[in-house]
């Protein structure tokens, strides 16, 4: 079938676009041994059909951030029939610069000029015609959120990708030109015959110190690096400065270029009313008071509205396991199953319905919105400190709710190292379900000044966590850019779309492993084999951390779910008066291993989705690291008390 | 007067004039629009060690204070 890609920088649109057409089929892949994704979708307009592909956003191929590239290595390597370039209208002549590395290429090439209605605001005005003149490609005019242009978009498209037409090619002044055609001629044919690239934008591509493209080169054609270097030099002198600043400046002021050529720009005199909410939410001082306020408000609504929502249906599910219970004997093994897969199912409703659907509904307002660049600008020097960028603030405060929605949260942001750092840190936040813990153990014996402590020492457990993790993963990245986008009006298909492919994802991955994990707890119970776990687990239980040896049990069930480690303590230890059968010492020992140890079943699944099998294994032992040595440490504390 | 991004006041107009720290800077901030020559507005400065957000080519970008430190301006009267 044949393949279209969707190019663009990000915040252009592209995803709107990809979504107006994908259909129930779309499918999330990863790229080859990596854990950046891709969407593709198969489509059919008028008759004919294809595939399409949703790249990640890049902002230039001359690039060394690994996202960038293997979208790039994509269009290489897997050559589709045709690359839609979805550009930004409103900011034409910077989206032009992708344009022309795009065109250089040599794959037949469409443009959707896309959110021309923000263009008209911002009083900038295209004339289509003539940049499709200038280009040698179709471009078509689009809102794509409204779906507006987007039928004619892909006839052009398929029209386009069957006469495989491909636009003009820009030339750069004369001496870049010269170094280029030298440079093309040494190549030959066969190095970027392998490379898959035309001699062309092989040569730029060294010209611009491409590190891969540099590497490969080197492989195949070692004697060749030479003249590279040699080339290099010639045109960094003749100009004063690098030559990949060069060649990058020559292809900027063609695009400024084109730009002036076919787009008149409307002075304003009134300050629009979007940039005015700038005033007060990116303001020094009161930015922050309004961050705080928004986070609290987005936590406070999702929380509130779920429990409401949660315990009525868990009372439905508990009625229907008892009714159960009076019809099949409550110790067959029938009944045992059905329990368990109950158990199983509601955990999920009782995650997805409350908590979940209200959770995804804000991040993608926010997110349509264009809050979480501003916030993410906002957090950047605070979250530094641990090694972070500003956008991982969100995560952070939604996880105090639930780790599930929190971890599904880290992929707002780009970098797979920081995705990999937010998500397993994220894991170490207690809960809702672990903050129960925390009251009826620690804040109701102990009280809540040392339940208090608890919280702030958590804090300090995870900046030490970020600390380490940063050290063995340093940020490589120079520091944050991170564009600005302007606000937009949400469009409900677009957020009701977001949340129906987060919820898909927590459907397929988690939900299945609560219900799995829930039959078998239900059969370790119809099997009474609590006490051989209590048996096996005592070494580490009882002996290291001083904890009665029936608390084992309760430590298995909270890897199912957090919630179920109390009232599991209860039945374990045969009453709820747990000041009677544990010391403070123990009581406080207990609550410090539960609050970091293994995250849940439904986490641990999300954690497998969105930062592979290892990260996940790794977040598994590096937590029980964690709660064992802070456990020691309250042991040890406590006995000199 | 050249100075670094980072000390400019907000609502200055510059002009880029040198990009310090290799080639991952540059080839990052090209990408979002910003090279030699071109003309910024400071929209939030950067005080305290915070990020500053400039407006160029129409889009505002906010860079990292670390980062806006690299970026030779020259101050327009």
């Amino acid at each position: 079938m044949m393949k279209i890609a969707l190019v663009g920088q990000p915040n252009c649109g592209k995803s709107a676009l990809f979504n107006s057409v994908a259909g129930y089929k779309t499918i999330v892949s990863n790229f080859p041994g990596t854990t950046v994704d891709y969407v593709t979708s198969p489509v059919s307009v008028n008759g004919d059909s294809f595939t399409l592909i949703d790249l990640p956003g890049i902002y230039s191929l001359s690039t060394s951030e690994k996202e960038e590239l293997l979208a790039r290595r994509y269009l290489i390597e897997e050559k589709p029939d045709l690359v839609i370039n979805i550009l930004d209208a409103s900011v034409l002549s910077r989206s032009l610069e992708l344009t022309l590395e795009l065109l250089e290429l040599k794959i037949p090439l469409v443009i959707c000029l896309n959110m021309i209605d923000e263009a008209a605001r911002k009083g900038v005005e295209i004339d289509v015609e003539h940049l499709s003149e200038d280009l040698g490609v179709p471009v078509i005019p689009t809102i794509a959120i409204r779906g507006k242009g987007v039928p004619e978009l892909f006839q052009a498209a398929i029209d386009t990708a069957k006469n495989r037409k491909t636009g003009k090619t820009y030339f750069l002044s004369l001496d870049v030109e010269r170094a280029i055609s030298e440079l093309a001629g040494l190549l030959g044919v066969d190095a970027p015959g392998r490379l898959g690239v035309p001699a062309r934008v092989l040569a730029i591509k060294l010209l611009e110190e491409d590190e891969e493209f540099e590497r490969a080169v080197r492989e195949i054609k070692p004697g060749i690096i030479n003249h590279v270097v040699r080339l290099r030099r010639v045109l960094s002198e003749c100009h004063g400065r690098p030559s990949d600043v060069v060649v990058s400046s020559e292809r900027h002021s063609l695009a400024m270029n084109l730009f002036e050529h076919v787009a008149k720009v409307k002075p304003r005199t009134v300050k629009p009313f979007r940039k005015q909410i700038d005033n007060y939410l990116m303001h020094p001082y009161l930015g922050y008071v309004f961050l705080a306020a928004i986070l609290f408000l987005f936590f406070w609504l999702v929380f509130s509205f779920g429990k409401h929502i949660e315990e009525p249906i868990l009372a439905l599910f508990e009625q229907l396991a008892a009714f159960l219970g009076a019809h099949l004997s409550n110790e067959s093994l029938v009944f045992t199953v059905i329990n368990g897969l109950i158990q199983g199912f509601s955990g999920g409703i009782g995650i997805v319905l409350p908590y979940l659907i209200p959770f995804l509904l804000g991040l993608s307002l926010l997110e349509d919105i264009g809050y979480l660049p501003r916030a993410a600008f906002l957090m950047d020097s605070i979250m530094h400190a641990i090694g972070l960028h500003g956008k991982s603030i969100i995560p952070f405060v939604l996880s105090y709710g639930c780790n599930v929605p929190a971890i599904m949260g880290v992929r707002i942001m780009e970098r797979n190292r920081d995705r990999f750092i937010t998500a397993v840190l994220v894991t170490l936040i207690p809960c809702a379900a672990r903050t129960t813990i925390i009251f009826a153990l620690v804040a109701f014996y102990l009280g809540p000044t040392r339940a208090l402590m608890l919280y702030l020492l958590n804090i300090a457990v995870i900046g030490a966590a970020g600390k380490i993790l940063s050290r063995f993963l340093p940020d490589v990245s120079a520091g944050m850019i991170l564009e600005i986008p302007s606000y937009k009006v949400p469009r409900f298909s677009s957020v009701v779309r977001k949340i129906w492919f987060r919820l898909r994802e927590f459907v397929v991955i988690a939900w299945p492993l609560l219900i799995v994990g829930s039959l078998i707890l239900s059969l370790l119970e119809y099997l009474q084999l609590s006490g051989l776990i209590n048996e096996i687990l005592s070494p580490f239980t009882s002996a290291l951390l001083g904890l009665p040896p029936e608390v084992g049990i309760t430590l298995i069930f909270g890897i199912l779910r957090k919630e179920l480690t109390i009232i599991m303590l209860v039945q374990a230890l045969g009453t709820s008066n747990f000041a009677a059968v544990m010391t403070d010492g123990q009581m406080m020992v207990f609550t410090v291993f539960s609050l970091f140890y293994i995250p849940c079943l439904a986490t641990l699944g999300m954690l497998r989705s969105i930062i592979g099998t290892r990260g996940m294994l790794f977040t598994l032992f590096f937590n029980t690291a964690i709660g064992a040595l802070m456990a020691l440490a309250f042991r040890s504390l406590y006995s000199f008390f | 007067m050249i100075t670094t991004l980072e000390k400019l006041k907000d609502g200055m107009e510059a002009v880029v004039k040198e990009i310090h720290g290799g080639h991952t800077l540059r080839q990052r901030l090209g990408g979002l629009g910003v090279h030699h020559q071109d003309r910024l507005k400071v929209l939030r400065s950067g005080f305290f060690g915070g990020p500053v957000l400039i407006e160029i080519h129409g889009t505002q970008v906010g860079i990292g204070h670390g980062m806006a430190q690299k970026i030779l301006v020259e101050v327009e009267r």
